[in-house]
């Protein structure tokens, strides 16, 4: 190997700096709208009810969820939901949550409509390990380039050698 | 208990308020940092360095062999 | 040699002023964090259930020991601005530190974007609920004052941004500590916690909940870590910095528990999932207007101290990135009156600003979140980088943390979990962000590296590493 040269960086014009500084303002940007736009919208609760539920399709393009206790949850086309035999009993609430939800001042068609809904945990096992290893390869990249960097750094500044 | 503030007048007259402080502390920083920049020079303002504290500064005989 | 020469002359050398105490590090660390346990923690809830939440939140904190007993071991070492930057620059290389640098400014500006967001509805529902017109208060002036008002603060001076940190976290810490002595004594409030009635012994997602609500149980504590960057600051670092950083875990902890315990005692956890401000909404639960109105407060305080914490942080990041070249030189400067980095606070007031306005609360916060993932996930580089490098006997370390490759893998491990649950909140969202770092990463080296000096980075009095 050769004695370590000093580097002498250029010196980066007003413009330059300018420039480099809106480049990372515009990236960052993107970076959050960009998952917006493609609409790559993460997990979203699905329709659920207490129980074994039936789901059926109606003609008129709505959906209807059934549990065995006869609570009906209906989402007609236009996303309008109607419940039918709602009682806090059939929602799977006890006394105490029912006046809880009370005192919060929501009523029994308010509750309704956050407890029925639920994550849907399920996941493709090849976009998951696909992501993993995306994570995974920028991580080796980093460490990879960074330590051929790092050679040069340690060279020139504690010299050749030694 | 603040019944005064019960029609949409106030909250105008505060929001405008808002606005305005914002941009006056805005506004002063900017005209600051402009004037820093023009009484110093860039070699100064950038003058800091990494690791100049306790630690370093005891061994700094070292650092610089 | 870093103090303005009397009589008028100009300074040879302005670097940032060493003012700081315990108090300011316990303030920078706690003022941060401490908002998330009154808004976000809760939507970890939302994912595995009220109990699915706590477990959630003990495996994170260890997690997050993990990190903080790394962290301790490197910057009692490595006392710069920057942090884990100026760390990742030390042991493992320039791109690295890059992109740790990027991890840090954007997990900062982006938890700063959401805490003012919320402080400009907050300000709105009290609006409202004094009677102002719904729809009729706009959020956006109070966001903008949040942010104009806490950079000026930042501007002038870090002894008063975080003494005024200081006051504003004990506030909203008490605030907690106050509500949870009302509920659990019956003080001012009649109103028992049911923790049992409420269903809170059952896990409504099973085991797979608990994995999903690792993603929001790093809001308990995101940001502790932060605490690194005012190393430059602090008078007599080796022993402000471990004191204030672990007088912070153990707040946090504290915090966490009492929140977690008056929460799922007092709403129903469908609810408590999706409440905006959960401790807000079982202060009023109590029927206690004095509680209702320090739990107001204690939630706005700690979403300012937030902003006010995000603000130093970010901002110490940005200028140490600028020191070293790695982003324009410009952003290196420090004010020769008030000795803070004020080109780098003036630089993020737009983009933090910006990103409170609109409507992105979402990205926002996943974006925080992965940025954060993404610093823990390189610590254990870190240390093995480190360890290797200079074994234990070769450089004198301040703390040396215990059982060594222990902690390491553990924190893999538990990181690859996260990444995990992150996946299976946003899946897809997950890889457009980790996009924007490669072309960053990219960007840096091909067209950005070649303005840095090289040997000038590596600052710290340290012997040459081992194998180089």
């Amino acid at each position: 190997m050769a004695v370590a040269k000093q580097y002498q960086p250029p010196v980066q014009s007003g413009i330059g700096q300018a420039f480099d500084a809106v480049f990372i303002l515009v990236l960052t940007f993107l970076a959050l709208w960009i998952p917006l736009e493609l609409n790559l919208a993460g997990a979203e609760k699905g329709d659920w009810l207490p129980g074994t539920v039936t789901v059926a399709q109606a003609e008129d393009g709505s959906t209807v969820l059934t549990n065995e206790a006869g609570l009906v949850k209906r989402i007609d086309a236009e996303g309008t939901i109607t419940f039918e035999n709602l009682t806090w009993e059939a929602l799977g609430q006890n006394a105490v949550m029912q006046a809880q939800w009370e005192k919060l001042g929501l009523g029994l068609e308010d509750a309704a409509t956050s407890i029925t809904l639920r994550y849907d945990y399920s996941f493709s096992w090849g976009g998951l390990l696909a992501t993993l290893a995306a994570i995974l390869a920028y991580f080796v990249f980093l460490v990879f380039q960074s330590n051929k960097e790092y050679r040069e750094v340690i060279a020139e500044k504690f010299g050749n050698g030694a | 208990m603040l019944d005064f503030l019960q029609f949409r007048g106030p909250w105008d007259v505060i929001q405008a308020g808002a606005w305005l402080v914002s941009l006056l502390l805005l506004g002063w920083m900017l005209w600051d940092a402009i004037r820093v920049s023009q009484q110093y020079g860039e070699d100064v303002l950038t003058s800091s360095q990494e690791g100049v504290d306790e630690l370093a500064m005891q061994q700094d005989g070292q650092r610089k062999s | 040699m870093s103090d303005i020469t009397a009589g008028g002359a100009k300074p040879s050398s302005i670097n940032l002023a060493k003012v700081l105490g315990p108090i300011h590090v316990w303030a920078l660390g706690v003022g941060i964090v401490l908002v998330g346990e009154f808004m976000g923690w809760n939507l970890s809830v939302e994912k595995g259930g009220a109990l699915g939440s706590i477990i959630a939140c003990w495996i994170v904190g260890l997690l997050y020991t993990c990190v903080a007993m790394i962290d301790s071991e490197v910057t009692s070492t490595v006392a710069a601005a920057g942090g884990q930057y100026t760390q990742a620059k030390h042991t493992t290389g320039p791109l690295m530190a890059f992109n740790v640098g990027l991890y840090l400014v954007l997990a900062y500006t982006m938890l700063e974007a959401a805490d003012v967001f919320v402080f400009g509805d907050l300000v709105r529902i009290a609006a409202e609920g004094l009677g102002a017109e719904p729809g009729s208060v706009d959020a956006r002036p109070f966001v903008l004052l949040a942010v104009a008002v806490l950079a000026w603060l930042n501007y002038r001076g870090v002894f008063m941004a975080l003494s005024i940190n200081f006051l504003i976290t004990a506030v909203a810490f008490a605030s907690i500590v106050v509500l949870f002595v009302a509920y659990q004594f019956g003080v001012g409030t009649a109103e028992p916690l049911h923790h049992q009635e409420l269903g809170m012994g059952g896990l409504p997602y099973g085991w797979m909940g608990v994995l999903a609500a690792f993603q929001f149980a790093i809001w308990y504590y995101l940001g502790i870590e932060g605490t690194c960057q005012a190393a430059e600051e602090v008078r007599s670092c080796g022993r402000s910095l471990p004191l204030g950083t672990m007088t912070g875990m153990i707040t946090l902890l504290i915090a966490a528990a009492l929140t977690w315990y008056v929460c799922a005692g007092s709403l129903p956890w469908e609810y408590l999932g999706t409440a905006l401000a959960p401790l807000y909404d079982t202060s009023r639960m109590s029927g206690s207007t004095f509680l209702v109105v320090l739990l107001w407060i204690g939630t706005v305080f700690s979403a300012l101290a937030s902003a006010n914490g995000c603000i130093n942080d970010a901002s110490r990041a940005w200028f140490s990135m600028g020191r070293d070249r790695y982003l324009p030189q410009f952003f290196a400067a420090v004010h020769p009156r008030y000795r803070t980095p004020y080109r780098a606070i003036i630089f993020l007031i737009p983009i933090a600003a910006s990103f409170g306005f609109l409507q992105l609360l979402g990205p926002v916060i996943t974006f925080s979140i992965l940025s954060g993932l993404l610093g823990y996930t390189f610590m254990p580089i870190n240390m093995f980088r480190f360890r290797s490098k200079w074994p234990l006997e070769t450089i004198k370390r301040g703390y040396v943390h215990p059982f060594h490759p222990i902690p390491s893998l553990v924190l893999v491990t538990l990181c690859a979990a996260t990444f995990v649950a992150v996946y299976l909140g946003f899946g897809t969202q997950l890889l457009a962000m980790m996009v924007f770092y490669v072309v960053a990463s990219v960007w840096f080296v091909f067209f950005r590296y070649k303005y840095v000096r090289r040997g000038d980075q590596f600052t710290m009095a340290w012997p040459r590493p081992r194998g180089y």
